[in-house]
């Protein structure tokens, strides 16, 4: 096992003139400037709704006023806006993984937070 | 279709709009001016504020034909080049922000408050911004960057260098056209 001496490590580190100057600046508990304001402040934010990308589509979604109720019919608006390639979702109801666990309601409904049905448009939905 | 003519952070915008297109979303999904977030949509958050000619406006209650032939300064527009404004630098220096979604909308209140009042005080701070609503910082740091900010001001500081690029800032005097 090897001898470490302090004072020759002290003596080293003297010589090489590796040791700063203590300043008076206290930064210990002190808050620091955050990197991210830059974009912040400027505009430059990334959020989702700030995302623009060319043939960059939306989609709305459709919730039901009724926490639990069936769908008796539904209507498809048909391409009007949306563009042909993405047509307006139903529920799908043939698979066994969508019926057990669907992204939409299909004919039943239950609780609120299920949605209807969905459909893309180019632009983001505005009321 | 009206046809509206609209300088924007210093570039003249030509465009035909519908006239129910409130500002917001003009500056937004036709300019791509989307350093202006949408709050609340119901002119409860100021988020969405801009100056209009010089005075600040919530852009979610504005619609774009009324601001045809106004000069529109955005958040992406106060800035010059590299530059800050010093509300800019003092809302960085003083911690006004946290998720900064109420920031554009703070800063713009706040350069139309200093030039009504050079030296506001702490609760003429808070009166001047109550349109403004910030769930992170608990208004004590908006405030104090925007006192901070207007002494900068009065000591004749105008705009700090950040040592940062602010993106979004164009030459003035250029024009471009939106198409349909």
């Amino acid at each position: 096992m090897s001898h470490i001496d302090p004072e020759g490590i002290a003596e080293a580190v003297e010589e090489a003139d590796a040791l700063s100057e203590p300043t008076s600046a206290k930064q210990i508990g002190q808050s620091r400037l955050r990197k991210e304001d830059a974009r912040l402040v400027t505009g430059a934010t990334t959020w989702t709704d700030n995302i623009q990308m060319p043939g960059l589509l939306h989609m709305a979604v459709l919730r039901s006023p009724m926490a639990h109720a069936r769908v008796r019919s539904s209507t498809c608006p048909g391409p009007r806006r949306a563009p042909a390639s993405s047509p307006c979702s139903p529920a799908p109801t043939s698979r066994r993984t969508w019926r057990r666990c669907p992204a939409l309601a299909g004919d039943r409904r239950h609780g609120a937070p299920r949605p209807l049905a969905a459909g893309p448009r180019r632009g983001p939905p505005r009321r | 279709m009206t046809r509206i003519s609209v300088t924007v952070d210093g570039v003249r915008q030509d465009d035909d709009v519908e006239p129910r297109l409130l500002l917001v979303h003009w500056l937004r999904d036709r300019l791509g001016r989307v350093g202006t977030p949408i709050g609340c949509d119901t002119s409860n958050c100021g988020s969405c504020t801009v100056l209009l000619d010089g005075r600040s406006a919530k852009s979610c209650t504005v619609l774009a034909v009324q601001a045809d032939g106004c000069d529109v300064t955005t958040v992406q527009g106060l800035a010059e080049g590299s530059t800050w404004h010093p509300v800019q630098q003092a809302f960085h220096e003083q911690h006004a922000l946290q998720c900064g979604f109420c920031t554009p909308g703070m800063m713009l209140a706040a350069v139309d408050l200093l030039k009504d009042n050079p030296d506001p005080t702490d609760d003429e701070v808070r009166h001047g911004l109550e349109g403004n609503l910030c769930r992170c910082t608990g208004y004590q740091n908006i405030v104090r960057a925007v006192r901070s900010a207007a002494s900068t001001m009065r000591d004749g500081g105008g705009t700090t260098d950040s040592g940062t690029t602010s993106s979004g800032t164009t030459d003035s005097g250029a024009t471009t056209e939106v198409s349909a």
